[in-house]
């Protein structure tokens, strides 16, 4: 019940947004929706977190789920804070009509329903209803500007991502072929069934569905070589939403790829591992190479991305009791670092006009605030200490040497020092210097409100772990390793 | 009816789909190929209606219906009413030519027989002729959206490769739960992607999408 209605509000919140009632109502409307929808989150997440699985009608919500679902609407919710002010900006500036205003927040505010649905559901089936979704659904959100970059960048997203959850549809067909005789009827695509009867399924079918399951969600996932579309799609998005894309739309197929890693895992161990494990390494080193040739600030942030879901792949492939804690540590770190740095360069963009990196300078002495927050966004990002990617890409390291994968550990430190020195030599100068431009900051309490508290997330995560949340990341472990917590 | 009959029917129909598919491959204008959509989708649609018939399955018949009713009557209606309206151009624009194409179709053929050989050893021989047939149908229309550029073009190669999913899913996985709304649900993106074409007005800008746009969008 309270699950629905999670899902709902943001859904009647969207329609409502569609009714023209003005642009101060819209964005009230569209706040409040979205606030109301983080707070049931929350509520619902609490008791799930402390471990009393909720299970009623198609929903499903235990530590993995509550982890991902209270992260997506949180950050959510800042989305459409910080959004607030930066769409206003460009409506003024004529880039946006109210109408394409009003039809934005019912895109944005419907995407984020589908988001929490992925989550929240008991079945693959749902599940993959709910990836596709939201592809569908931000495939608008990417097309926002109707120019021919970003018809180009949505149609290339659509089409790849059409393809992947193809693929991903016949991995659920095997599955399903899998666990026939098996599991009886409709529990048959049920996570948790899949689980406690995994010993018995077959394995031959095992195998081709991890092949088109982790080859198909793996391209919405953004994994090399399947990532073509990400750069386009998150760079041609206005920034909130690139912000909500890469911070938490790319989860929603990890989770799906999580869940069914943890059913391969047991029928063939190892098998969709040694994929992930070569997806993961063959990410890094192409967001590695792309970062440091990239001019675009908004293409740069989104190969880091391909980073991240590189690294969680990596830590799913390397298996073992840390590694997994780091992936799920990484999960949050990226989800908080990644928006406050697309925020951050959505203040940037707009009032430089240009997303060309070599075009900006001087960010520090026009935009007091940017700058600063800019600052800390960059160190977040490209994992400095202490911030909390750092960390998270430290424990996956060390879950490397704990397994003997010394190669493996070698290349990771390699790449990730490389990718360090590309984010920093480029975004570090557009902080000093000056520039002739006259920009200013903007002044919205909205904006600066979202890149605070995304700020303070970031700190706190890097330097404490309370032990409540390090319970709910031992028992994520648990079940990613396939025990029932 | 008689099981053989209905096993004979079955295999016919999916070998018949595959057919339409490498003749699609041998397409270079579109209205063409969107007639070789039509009648793959009606033989899609007889192959279903046969296993539901055999195996007596009311999701079957359901999914039997809606592809005739979307993929044989709606959506080439859509497509074509689209191309009219944004003057499409009727002449494809193949990056790898026919002859190429075909090589790559039997290629592709032999490889899905390839790699689907474990699977298949595990198989009842009907399921085991549909599974091979479905590998390459969606093989074959994920290698018409690479090398065929035009958007109306891509989207029946994503639209062929659906239809062989579909073949090996209800192959596979007779009752299936959710399989009518899996159905449903890609029926739904396929009519927004279409939609989306004309929204966006799609005709001549991705004329050359594999040159000289994908490029723009790339690290200079």
């Amino acid at each position: 019940m309270i699950v629905t209605l999670m899902i709902l509000i943001p859904i009647i919140a969207g329609l409502l947004c569609l009714i023209p009632l003005g642009s101060k109502n819209l964005f009230r409307i569209a706040t409040i929706g979205a606030l109301a929808s983080a707070a049931v989150a929350v509520y619902c997440c609490l008791p799930p977190l402390k471990g009393e699985i909720l299970d009623t009608w198609i929903w499903y919500v235990d530590e993995l789920s509550a982890f991902f679902l209270m992260i997506t609407a949180v950050i959510s919710f800042l989305a459409v804070l910080y959004s607030r002010d930066y769409l206003a900006v460009e409506r003024d500036e004529h880039r946006l009509s109210s109408r394409e205003l009003r039809r934005f927040y019912f895109t944005l505010l419907v995407f984020i329903s589908t988001m929490l649905l992925t989550f929240a559901v008991r079945s693959a089936a749902l599940t993959w209803i709910g990836i596709g979704a939201t592809t569908l659904i931000s495939a608008f959100l990417v097309g926002l500007y109707k120019d021919q970059h970003a018809t180009e960048a949505a149609w290339k997203y659509i089409m790849l991502c059409s393809v992947g959850i193809t693929l991903a549809l016949f991995g659920i067909a095997m599955l399903y072929a899998a666990s026939s005789g098996v599991i009886p009827g409709d529990a048959s695509l049920e996570w948790p069934s899949l689980v406690a009867n995994a010993v018995n399924l077959n394995p031959v079918f095992m195998k081709f569905a991890a092949i088109f399951f982790i080859i198909g969600l793996g391209t919405k996932v953004g994994l090399a070589p399947m990532h073509f579309w990400l750069p386009d799609a998150h760079s041609q998005a206005p920034s909130p939403v690139s912000g909500l894309m890469s911070g938490v739309l790319l989860n929603c197929a990890m989770y799906g790829i999580m869940r069914f890693y943890i059913v391969s895992e047991i029928v063939n161990p190892g098998f969709a591992r040694t994929m992930l494990l070569l997806f993961g390494l063959l990410s890094v080193i192409v967001a590695a190479a792309f970062i440091l040739i990239s001019k675009d600030i908004k293409r740069m942030l989104a190969y880091s991305s391909v980073e991240n879901m590189g690294l969680i792949a990596i830590a799913l492939g390397i298996g073992t009791s840390t590694a997994l804690f780091g992936a799920a540590f990484l999960i949050l770190a990226h989800s908080i670092s990644k928006p406050l740095m697309f925020f951050c360069s959505g203040n940037i963009t707009q009032a430089y006009g240009t997303r060309t990196m070599s075009e900006i300078r001087g960010i520090s002495g026009k935009m007091r605030f940017t700058g600063f927050s800019s600052t800390a966004g960059a160190l977040a990002v490209a994992g400095a200490p202490p911030f909390p990617l750092f960390i998270g890409e430290l424990i996956i390291i060390f879950g490397a040497i704990n397994s003997g994968m010394y190669a493996l550990a070698g290349t990771l430190a390699l790449l990730l020092v490389v990718i360090f020195a590309g984010l920093t030599k480029s975004i570090f100068p557009m902080l000093s210097g000056s520039t002739v431009k006259e920009v200013s900051e903007y002044r919205s309490l909205t904006r600066a409100l979202s890149i605070f508290i995304l700020m303070a997330g970031a700190l706190f995560f890097g330097l404490f772990m309370p032990e409540s949340v390090e319970n709910v990341f031992n028992s994520i472990v648990a079940i990613l390793s396939g025990g029932t917590p | 009816m008689d099981p053989i009959l209905t096993s004979n029917l079955i295999d016919i129909f999916a070998v018949c789909m595959l057919l339409t598919s490498v003749l699609a491959m041998a397409s270079t204008r579109m209205r063409p190929l969107i007639r070789l959509f039509i009648l793959q989708s009606l033989f899609l649609s007889a192959f279903e209606f046969t296993v539901a018939y055999s195996q007596d399955e009311p999701h079957i018949y359901i999914m039997a219906a809606m592809t005739f009713v979307i993929k044989v009557l709606v959506i080439p209606r859509l497509l074509q009413y689209i191309m009219d309206r944004i003057k499409v151009d009727d002449k494809m624009v193949l990056s790898v030519g026919i002859p190429g194409s075909m090589l790559m179709s039997a290629a592709l053929i032999m490889f899905s027989y390839y790699v689907s050989e474990p699977l298949v050893a595990t198989l009842a021989t009907a399921e085991r002729n549909t599974i091979v047939l479905s590998f390459s149908i969606m093989l074959i229309g994920i290698m018409m959206m690479a090398t065929r550029s035009k958007a109306v073009s891509e989207v029946i190669g994503l639209l062929m490769a659906e239809n062989g999913l579909f073949l090996g899913a209800i192959a596979l996985s007779n009752g299936m739960p959710f399989i009518v709304e899996l159905g449903a649900f890609f029926d739904v993106l396929m009519a927004v992607i279409i939609i989306g074409i004309f929204a966006f007005r799609i005709n001549k800008s991705f004329d050359s999408v594999d040159d000289t746009l994908l490029r723009r969008l790339r690290e200079e």
